[in-house]
């Protein structure tokens, strides 16, 4: 829980009067940002994909629902809408994983070629049942697996009911466990998404 | 193993980036901040003119950029831009653009665009350098850009033509229509007649591929727009080239203004830059500065659009 006086939406309240207030936000955010993209599309677009968000929140800082303390639904909102305008890259990324067993995501970061760790089956299994899943479903997953995010706060990040999340979210892990081999069937809720925050 | 501990092993080994990374990002953000938006602002006046309210001396009114003289040794176009009025330059822009062919966009394309940004300050280390050049790919009838409800306004290039080819041609209309595609936030302390102005130039700045009648009519609403001004000799683009700069005028309080720039033989958008129109310092709104001056004519920022092509896949070069 933020503080009364450091809370994000204090932040943006006080930036419409002083712009450049705007910048704490990217301090408190930006590094996380651009580690999702990062890990979503690879290196070439963590950059500008965090830049832009970060423009674009600016642009609406003036509609952002202050009752929200926190900010980072809003900009992982951005941030997944853009990533999604790379959907074919990202799903170009996630079937070559799935086939060859090498990630040209993961490569992005590796500094040499001799890091490169060939994935084991299951995760190219998974790669393969992300890359099919539709782009709706593939946000919800990838909040809660990647940004820890709980249901409330992907319903607010995607401005969808946290109905729709929980439903995506169980469809996504049943083919998740599908592509694992296991069960698929044995899909409970998500005990670390409702507990978390 | 859970599948769901398996999701998070998944490209767990992705790296934070260190600050050094971010700073470029953090420059975006506090030059929009500053003088408006990076590239697609909306409340550019309120900001720049808010930015030199605080210490008014003199009106500037030459900038330092002007390139004397060498205007007749273009001498190939017959008849070369009429600087001497704005209405008249842009009505003759007008003329030229509605004679350029129609690209004919088709859903599905992609507009490849080849930027060039400078930033005055960006980096310390490199205060002068180059204007920093970057390739994007735009989806042209991008769904993103389209979805009235993600709490982004900003319109896919299928939109603007689209608006561009259904313009009227009432200036008023024209000018009303452009302010519903680039809507200004509440409270902006703009006038109407400064949003509608802002909206025709955001169009002007954002329109590709464009529809040639269309942008004629965008022309002319502009060149009936009292609020807009032209240089009275053409300048050099950042990039070094001649170019006409037209630019809404903010009044005597603004320490910069948004030049943009035309070509000066096919009076096509090639991009803008914000001059500063006298020496000032820039100061937060409490008087503190801020850290950095800028000297009458410094290019504190500029975003031109080197090249600009419709091609038919992401990725590919034109």
């Amino acid at each position: 829980m933020g503080e009364p006086p450091t809370d994000d939406a204090l932040v943006i309240q006080e930036s419409l009067e002083r712009p450049e207030m705007f910048a704490r936000l990217y301090d408190r955010h930006a590094a996380e940002i651009h580690r999702y993209v990062m890990r979503r599309l690879g290196d070439s677009h963590a950059d500008d994909i965090t830049a832009q968000t970060f423009l674009i929140a600016f642009r609406n800082r003036a509609r952002y629902d202050v009752a929200r303390a926190s900010a980072r639904p809003w900009l992982y909102g951005i941030a997944g809408n853009l990533i999604g305008s790379h959907r074919r890259s990202e799903v170009r990324a996630l079937r070559a994983l799935a086939r060859t067993g090498v990630d040209p995501v993961a490569e992005s970061w590796s500094e040499r070629a001799d890091e490169r760790v060939t994935a084991e089956a299951s995760q190219q299994a998974l790669a393969g049942a992300i890359a099919a899943l539709p782009g709706k479903d593939r946000h919800v997953l990838l909040l809660v697996a990647w940004a820890d995010f709980t249901y409330q706060e992907c319903a607010d990040a995607l401005g969808v009911p946290v109905g729709t999340v929980r439903s995506r979210l169980n469809r996504a892990r049943r083919k998740m466990r599908k592509a694992l081999g296991a069960d698929p069937t044995l899909v409970s809720d998500y005990n670390g998404a409702v507990t978390h925050g | 193993m859970d599948d769901m501990t398996k999701m998070r092993e998944l490209r767990a080994d992705a790296p934070t980036p260190d600050r050094t990374r971010l700073v470029p990002g953090r420059q975006r953000l506090l030059g929009a901040a500053q003088q408006g938006s990076a590239r697609r602002m909306r409340l550019d006046w309120r900001v720049t003119a808010a930015g030199g309210a605080a210490t008014v001396v003199t009106i500037a009114v030459t900038v330092a950029l002007l390139v004397g003289g060498d205007g007749p040794e273009r001498g190939v176009q017959p008849a070369g831009p009429d600087l001497r009025s704005a209405t008249v330059l842009l009505e003759q822009a007008a003329e030229a653009v509605s004679q350029q062919p129609d690209l004919h966009p088709r859903d599905g394309q992609w507009v490849y665009l080849k930027t060039a940004q400078c930033r005055s300050g960006a980096s310390d280390a490199e205060p002068d350098a180059k204007p920093e050049v970057s390739e994007e790919w735009v989806q042209y009838d991008s769904p993103v850009r389209e979805d009235d409800k993600d709490g982004d306004t900003e319109p896919s290039q299928r939109r603007l033509y689209r608006l561009l080819a259904s313009l009227p041609d009432d200036p008023a209309e024209i000018r009303k229509q452009a302010a519903d595609m680039f809507p200004m936030g509440k409270d902006t302390g703009l006038t109407r007649e400064q949003a509608e102005t802002f909206a025709l130039l955001a169009t002007l700045d954002e329109a590709y591929p464009v529809h040639p009648q269309g942008m004629a009519k965008l022309y002319r609403a502009l060149a009936a727009d009292p609020g807009v001004e032209v240089v009275p000799h053409l300048v050099k683009d950042p990039m070094g080239h001649d170019a006409i700069a037209i630019y809404p005028d903010l009044g005597s309080e603004a320490v910069q203004r948004r030049e943009y720039l035309l070509d000066p033989d096919t009076f096509q958008y090639r991009g803008n830059q914000s001059v500063a129109v006298r020496d000032y310092e820039e100061k937060y709104e409490d008087g503190s500065s801020a850290g950095r001056s800028h000297k009458k004519g410094e290019v504190t920022y500029c975003e031109m659009k080197t090249t600009q092509s419709l091609v038919d896949r992401d990725g590919e070069k034109p």
